[in-house]
């Protein structure tokens, strides 16, 4: 414990947890995904890796808290790192230009904090089962549940627009965890540039499209 | 070389003193296009001079782009708006007939204001102080390849030893970030053998240091290095987080 707090007084040993909470975070974004694009190939299926996700797999719970560790973390050095950045420039500029500042770039806070909101819902929604309205039936499945969510264009519109912000979070988040981490270089840099905003398409364009279909399927 | 003119109106910071609250000021004013930016505002200061008004406080010492001393935002860019240029090495012929042209001081608490577009960098002489040296005796002049270096291990060295110090990384920033400087001045030993001895104790020792002198933390904007005028690389932060973590897990 000393020595984490040792390390991150340091605005790099900052950086450099955010980076491999941050890479965690993207691996379960695809892993994610590709689990939820069984939703299209039909209820049992999907149920199906519900359920050897949930009660096949020993030690699931342990990834479970890992992931929710590295959202907290993440959470908690973004925020950290993000005023102590706002205290450094108390006095704005009058004019000031930007020559590679991109949209995720000078986003990543908000699309950030918004996530947050988002995964607090998106619990509620699917794992918990409390809104759109409370389902007491103990014995419903999880195609079910996630169906009857996203069946309503309202619901399905705000997972949409969620991807996408997400989408536009790791469009700068992944190039940028490469960059803290220090394994960036002259050569990769720009590979890592165009990388990041093609996983972060990718992200944005799929849980999008799970949206889409579910709403088309069971409207 | 035709002696054209221009004139411009100029909207520049005057702040009396560091507790003065500050506010811009127009000046129109029609210089040679061959003027560079520098000479440009001592042309103004001439003016103010025999106005009998106070003359804009601006730092400079070489006037040739190696010393780091002279820097100012102009309309928005960190030494204007041309690349790898410091301020004393701008012209007045890459400004437009007409155009408004505003001059800020770099703004970052860790840079406070003196005067006008003064500001008080000492914070980098700090963190210089913190580890940006050599305290092992390398000897007297040595044999010149007595100790091998690799012609890439130089050419390294060599680029991040170009910085100069002037804060454009810090003002451009949209973090007020000096890991731009800071990771140059790690970058520039770290290569050589006589800097490797102390390399990991210096990385933390210099981190820590700016960290509390108030500069912001680096998000990978890369501003830094679209502004600084000696064109040092954004690797150089990559190889100092490199140098953090060995020190830290070493
Ligand atoms: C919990 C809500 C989140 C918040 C508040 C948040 C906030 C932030 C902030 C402020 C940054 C710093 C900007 C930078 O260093 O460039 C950042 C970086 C990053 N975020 Fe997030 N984020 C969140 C969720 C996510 C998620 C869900 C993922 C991945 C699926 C992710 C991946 C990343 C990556 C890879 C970085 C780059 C880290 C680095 O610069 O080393 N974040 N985040
Ligand atoms: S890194 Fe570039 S911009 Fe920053 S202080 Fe050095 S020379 Fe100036
Ligand atoms: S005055 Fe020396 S670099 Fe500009």
């Amino acid at each position: 414990m000393a020595y984490i707090s040792r390390f991150t007084k340091y605005s790099i040993g900052k950086k450099i947890i955010m980076g491999i909470s941050g890479l965690g975070l993207c691996v379960f974004a695809l892993v994610h995904l590709s689990g939820n694009f069984l939703l299209l190939k039909g209820q049992a299926e999907f149920n199906a890796y519900a359920d050897i996700l949930h009660n096949k797999i020993p030690g699931f719970v342990a990834v479970e808290l890992g992931l929710a560790a590295c959202f907290i973390v993440h959470m908690w050095m973004g925020i950290s790192l993000a005023i102590q950045n706002r205290n450094a420039r108390p006095q704005q500029y009058a004019v000031k230009k930007s020559n590679t500042t991109s949209l995720g770039s000078s986003t990543m806070a908000y699309t950030g904090t918004y996530f947050i909101l988002f995964l607090i819902i998106h619990l509620m929604n699917i794992k918990f089962a409390f809104l759109p309205k409370p389902i007491v039936d103990p014995s419903i499945d999880k195609y079910t549940v996630t169906a009857m969510v996203l069946a309503q264009p309202a619901w399905s519109f705000f997972y949409i627009i969620s991807s996408i912000i997400l989408g536009i979070h790791l469009s700068h988040g992944f190039y940028s965890a490469f960059q803290s981490l220090g394994i960036a270089g002259e050569k990769t840099t720009p590979k890592l540039l165009i990388a990041a905003r093609i996983y972060g398409l990718v992200i944005a364009v799929g849980y999008s499209y799970i949206a889409v279909s579910m709403l088309m399927l069971h409207r | 070389m035709s002696a054209s003119t221009i004139s411009v109106t100029l909207k520049i910071w005057r702040q009396k003193n560091p507790q003065d609250k500050g506010h811009f000021e127009t000046y129109p004013i029609t210089v040679s296009t061959d003027a560079s930016f520098l000479e440009m505002i001592d042309q103004l200061n001439g003016d103010l001079i025999v106005q009998g008004k106070d003359p804009v406080a601006f730092d400079h010492d070489c006037r040739e782009g190696i010393c780091g001393m002279c820097g100012a935002m102009v309309n928005g860019y960190a030494h204007a708006h041309e690349k790898a240029t410091t301020l004393c090495q701008t012209h007045m012929r890459s400004f437009k007939n007409g155009e408004e042209i505003v001059i800020e001081p770099w703004r970052a608490s860790a840079f406070p204001i003196i005067k006008d577009l003064m500001v008080d960098r000492s914070s980098f002489d700090k963190i210089i102080q913190s580890g940006g040296y050599i305290s092992v005796s390398t000897g007297s002049a040595p044999d010149a390849n007595a100790t091998p270096i690799s012609k890439i291990a130089a050419d390294h060295a060599f680029a991040s030893a170009a910085c100069i110090g002037c804060g454009a990384c810090v003002a451009a920033c949209p973090n007020a970030s000096a890991m731009l400087f800071v990771s140059a001045k790690i970058s520039h030993l770290a290569h050589l053998p006589q800097g490797r001895v102390e390399g990991k104790k210096r990385a933390a020792a210099m981190i820590d240091r700016m960290d509390e002198l108030g500069f912001g933390n680096c998000t990978n904007h890369r501003e830094c290095e679209a502004a600084c005028p000696k064109e040092i690389k954004l690797e150089n932060i990559a190889l100092m987080n490199r140098e953090f973590l060995t020190a830290e897990f070493a």
